[in-house]
């Protein structure tokens, strides 16, 4: 179980993140939704290793994983994706995906087998051979997701995988994330702030607003909190 | 940042500043009406310290023998060292000569950059700046009437060059002047320009095929200086510059198995360049160049006496002719402080505006004195043309100057 | 002309090998090392004093200079660079510090004298045209140590690790790999190239302590003609501005050798920031 304890983070006196806390069950899929600025993208960096927080603690497993830097924290089973996008542009797919691949092997061979099967789950296979920084937006999307799942992570944090996104490229990615829950029995973090896709997805969603966790619980117990009606779905 | 980090960047910082400034501050004495003071501004730390104190080392000897034959219109003769390295040492400390130290004169400058904001400094106070060694034609082109070069420069320099070719090097290849075929190749700056074209202008009056190449000092290749060079098929090679290019220079003319009849360069007569190309490399190049101590006792008196005297001090033989030149320069001051009775400015500059010496048999530098009443630059400071043999260097022209048996001998024959 | 083309390809040589170890260092850690060239004097002086020490030819002493290089490398990253490696102005602090450092230490220790090994290896003619020994030694050289590192790079695990690090060092740290090592590494290894072109330079140009100086801004140039990062793009970029420095300085002046060159660098700075090899848009954003 990822555990996250009472977290804060303020940037140069801005409150970003206001006593944070939340639990990832296994096999679980969380959804975090909040304005533009709630600090969504915050939290998740700090629970990668990014950034440090101020107080609290991040555990997993019983292990404190607070302020550890990201490549360890990936070895106890943590990837993400960004919302800005990092391909490594000057790769093809398939070496993107292989990267990931060798944070368990150190064969090529077994790398590239490895990055395959990935390649192909997100549906990347005709592409496989092109340089990522030529791909479009979504494509780009879709490997940094097979990168990510290439390390074999047991909970993957999603930051806003369906933003810029048409709606049949949206329900696939939903069909891909279920799909890959089931088979790999994995947890995921999501970012979002449509409502709709959220709820569509998560076990459980939080609200962030202004750094601050305004409601939690199923999909439909948060969309029905006053709170959450009036401060961020407009009314 | 942490604070190790913090500390480690604070003891880099400390580090190069007290490599960068370790310098020789000088310490102040009583003031006293029974000595003249004469500060000497040199780089005494950095890239040019040994120079620098050996150039100091002229001051030194000459102070010494004026001081054990009865000092100056009286009084003691005391010299006040003053380091700086660049642009603003020179005005702090020429600044604290004057203000501080309260010196009737100051002297240098082994570095022309240094001497530059040094003289302007001197021109506030309205102090004599004698200038035994820079040779950058800036340090006497700004109307200061306080600024005397007693050493060489462009302009001699230049002359001795085209007076040689004319007198001992186209005789050698038994050619007539208006047969001579010259490239000039030199640095682009101020220094190798300037000499560079007046090379050109009194080679072409002449009657000479000229050629002139100006190319940047700091390539890290010169090809097309040495084939365009080529390509001229030129008898005489003539080259200003600096050290590191002269070497590169000689070394990609070897590179393509180039090697012209008649190499001459400024002050190519140094080490380094020796230790870059051999023995045989060198054999054979010519240089204009500082007065040199095979110099013939009757065209530079004193000579003799000179090297003893700076074997004796320093237990070594001198190690750049630069002592000799403020040496000399030296001398050259002490005179006029005794013909104008008096260490005032104005006074000096009239006394050395009058000044007639010949050039040869009265200096150990063999220089004469004749003043540019504009510039205040001393039009005798000639040079002497040398020639490399055997790994040494030979003094050859002017004939009066030449204190050995050695003779000019042309073409040079391969690398 | 052939033989201005022949100098040129020489110089690009030359070019090529003293921008590896920058590309490396600046196109991994993103550090615009200002310590480039006075690491290169300090491999020269190394190289020279080792020789004329032990009376051992020159080339030998990579074998001295190359691992004392790395270390060089290892220590500057582990023990400086790396403490301040979210802070790029403290980096860009640093990196002067040490040319700093190093630049006066030299000057310290030589007083400013000139060195250079007499070595007249003699020329190779191929009908009307000369080619010289040391430079050919080093083109070939630059080739083989191009190879080498492609090969390094492509096919090794942690070849393929300084890449992605190089490409996105936020993105590589969350898929498991050691950001801070890499960089160690790099610097070590880009050292450790620049130990390679400094003994190979060594019996063609004078040792002072500013010689690094001139091969600073066009090993700049070439590093980002190339791109940041990319071995073949160092040795077609030194190449490229060989070629242009030996003509431009024979059919235009030698003064202007280094003018044609120098405004290619501009526009490829401005127009095309990944380089004429690289992929426009592979620059990293932040963390996002
Ligand atoms: N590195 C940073 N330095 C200063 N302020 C930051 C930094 N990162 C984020 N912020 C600020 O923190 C707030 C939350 O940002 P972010 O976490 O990106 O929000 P979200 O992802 O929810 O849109 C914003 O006001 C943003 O400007
Ligand atoms: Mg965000």
């Amino acid at each position: 179980m990822l555990k996250v304890h009472d977290v804060s983070k303020s940037f140069g006196g801005l409150l970003v993140i206001d006593s944070f806390s939340m639990e990832v069950q296994p096999n679980q899929i969380v959804g975090i939704i909040g304005p533009n600025g709630a600090g969504k993208t915050t939290l998740f960096n700090i629970i990668t290793g990014y950034l440090s927080p101020d107080r609290g603690t991040v555990t997993l497993d019983n292990h404190n994983i607070t302020k550890k830097k990201p490549e360890k924290i990936n070895r106890y089973g943590i990837a993400r994706t960004f919302q800005l996008v990092k391909p490594f542009a000057n790769m093809t797919v398939l070496e993107n995906v292989m990267i990931g691949a060798f944070s368990h092997t150190s064969k090529t061979a077994e790398a590239r087998r490895i990055a395959q099967e990935y390649v192909e789950l997100v549906g990347l296979q005709n592409k496989a051979n092109e340089k990522a920084g030529k791909l479009s937006l979504p494509e780009r999307k879709q490997i940094e997701l097979a990168r990510a799942l290439a390390t074999e992570p047991k909970y993957l944090f999603l930051d806003e995988v369906f933003s810029g996104l048409n709606p049949t490229e949206i329900e696939e990615i939903i069909k891909l994330i279920h799909s890959i829950k089931e088979l790999k029995k994995i947890s995921f973090v999501v970012i979002e702030h449509n409502v709709r896709v959220i709820s569509g997805i998560s076990d459980k969603v939080y609200v962030l607003h202004h750094g601050v966790v305004i409601a939690e619980g199923t999909p439909e117990e948060v969309l029905t909190n006053q709170e959450v009606v009036a401060a961020y779905l407009g009314g | 940042m942490g604070k190790i980090q913090r500390n480690v960047l604070i003891l880099l910082l400390i580090a190069t500043i007290f490599i960068v400034g370790c310098s020789n501050s000088a310490s102040s004495d009583s003031d006293s009406q029974e000595i003249i003071k004469i500060g000497v501004i040199q780089p005494f730390s950095g890239p040019n310290a040994q120079a620098g104190e050996e150039t100091y080392k002229g001051n030194e000897l000459a102070v010494e023998n004026i001081n054990t034959n009865g000092g100056l219109l009286g009084k003691k003769v005391k010299l006040i060292k003053a380091d700086a390295t660049n642009a603003q040492e020179a005005i702090s400390e020429a600044e604290r000569l004057i203000t501080k130290e309260k010196v009737d004169i100051i002297t240098g400058t082994y570095v022309s950059g240094v001497a530059y904001p040094a003289t302007q400094i001197a021109n506030k106070y309205g102090v004599l700046y004698w200038e035994t060694n820079a040779s950058a034609p800036n340090i006497t082109q700004q109307g200061f009437n306080n600024v005397i070069r007693i050493g060489q420069y462009g302009v001699p320099m230049a002359t001795v060059a085209v007076n040689s070719i004319k007198d001992v090097v186209a005789p050698a290849l038994g050619k007539s002047l208006t047969e001579l075929k010259v490239v000039i190749v030199h640095e682009q700056s101020i220094y190798g320009t300037s000499i560079g074209e007046i090379e050109e202008e009194e080679l072409k009056k002449l009657g000479a095929k000229v050629k002139r190449i100006p190319y940047d000092a700091a390539s890290a290749d010169l090809s097309s200086v040495v084939n365009l060079s080529k390509n001229e098929n030129p008898d005489i090679w003539l080259r200003t510059g600096y050290v590191n290019d002269g070497a590169l220079l000689f070394k990609q003319a070897r590179d393509i198995g180039w090697k012209p009849p008649v190499i001459m360069g400024q002050a190519d007569d140094n080490a380094y360049l020796l230790e870059a190309l051999g023995d045989k490399g060198m054999e054979g190049i010519l240089s204009i160049s500082y007065p040199s101590y095979d110099m013939n006792e009757k065209y530079a008196p004193g000579i003799k006496d000179y090297l003893d005297s700076y074997r004796n001090k320093y237990g070594s033989e001198p190690k750049i002719p630069q002592t000799l030149v403020s040496y000399g320069g030296t001398e050259i001051l002490f005179d006029l402080i005794k013909e104008a009775k008096s260490t005032d400015a104005n006074k000096i500059r009239e006394a050395a505006l009058k000044m007639d010496v010949k050039i040869g048999g009265t200096y150990p530098t063999g220089y004469g004195v004749k003043l540019d009443p504009k510039t205040l630059d001393n039009t005798r400071a000639f040079p002497v043309l040398t020639q490399w043999k055997n790994g040494e260097i030979k003094t050859i022209y002017p004939p009066e100057a030449v204190g050995t048996d050695a003779k000019i001998e042309l073409p040079l024959r391969g690398w | 002309m052939g033989q201005i083309i022949i100098s040129g390809i020489l110089l690009g040589g030359i070019y090529a090998i003293v921008s590896y170890g920058l590309t490396l260092i600046f196109g991994v850690i993103r550090v615009i090392n200002f310590a480039h060239g006075s690491l290169l004097m300090v491999g020269m002086f190394m190289a020279y004093y080792l020789s004329k020490g032990m009376n051992l030819n020159i080339y030998l002493m990579m074998l001295i200079v190359v691992p004392l290089m790395f270390i060089l490398g290892v220590l500057i990253q582990k023990y400086l660079l790396s403490k301040v490696i979210n802070e790029p102005d403290m980096q860009l602090f640093v990196t002067f510090g040490l040319l700093l450092l190093f630049e006066n230490v030299m000057l310290a220790v030589t007083k400013g004298e000139f060195f250079s090994l007499d070595m007249n290896m003699g020329t190779i003619p191929i009908g009307s045209l000369v080619l010289d020994w040391g430079r050919l030694i080093n083109l070939v050289a630059a080739i083989v140590l191009a190879i080498l590192l492609l090969l390094f790079l492509n096919h090794t695990k942690i070849g393929w690790a300084i890449r992605a690090v190089s490409q996105n060092r936020y993105a590589a740290g969350i898929i498991g790999l050691r950001v801070e090592r890499l960089y160690i590494l790099a610097f070590g290894l880009g050292s450790a190239c620049i130990g390679i072109a400094a003994v190979l330079l060594t019996p063609i140009y004078t040792i002072f302590p500013h010689v690094g100086f001139n091969f600073v801004i066009v090993s700049f140039a070439v590093v980002i003609l190339g791109g940041l990062g990319s071995i073949p793009g160092a040795l077609a970029g030194g190449m490229i501005i060989g070629l242009l420095e030996s003509l431009s300085g024979y059919l235009i002046a030698p003064e202007l050798n280094q003018i044609v060159w120098y405004l290619l660098f501009l526009l490829v700075l401005f127009f095309r920031p990944a380089g004429l090899f690289g992929i426009a848009g592979s620059e990293e954003g932040g963390v996002k």
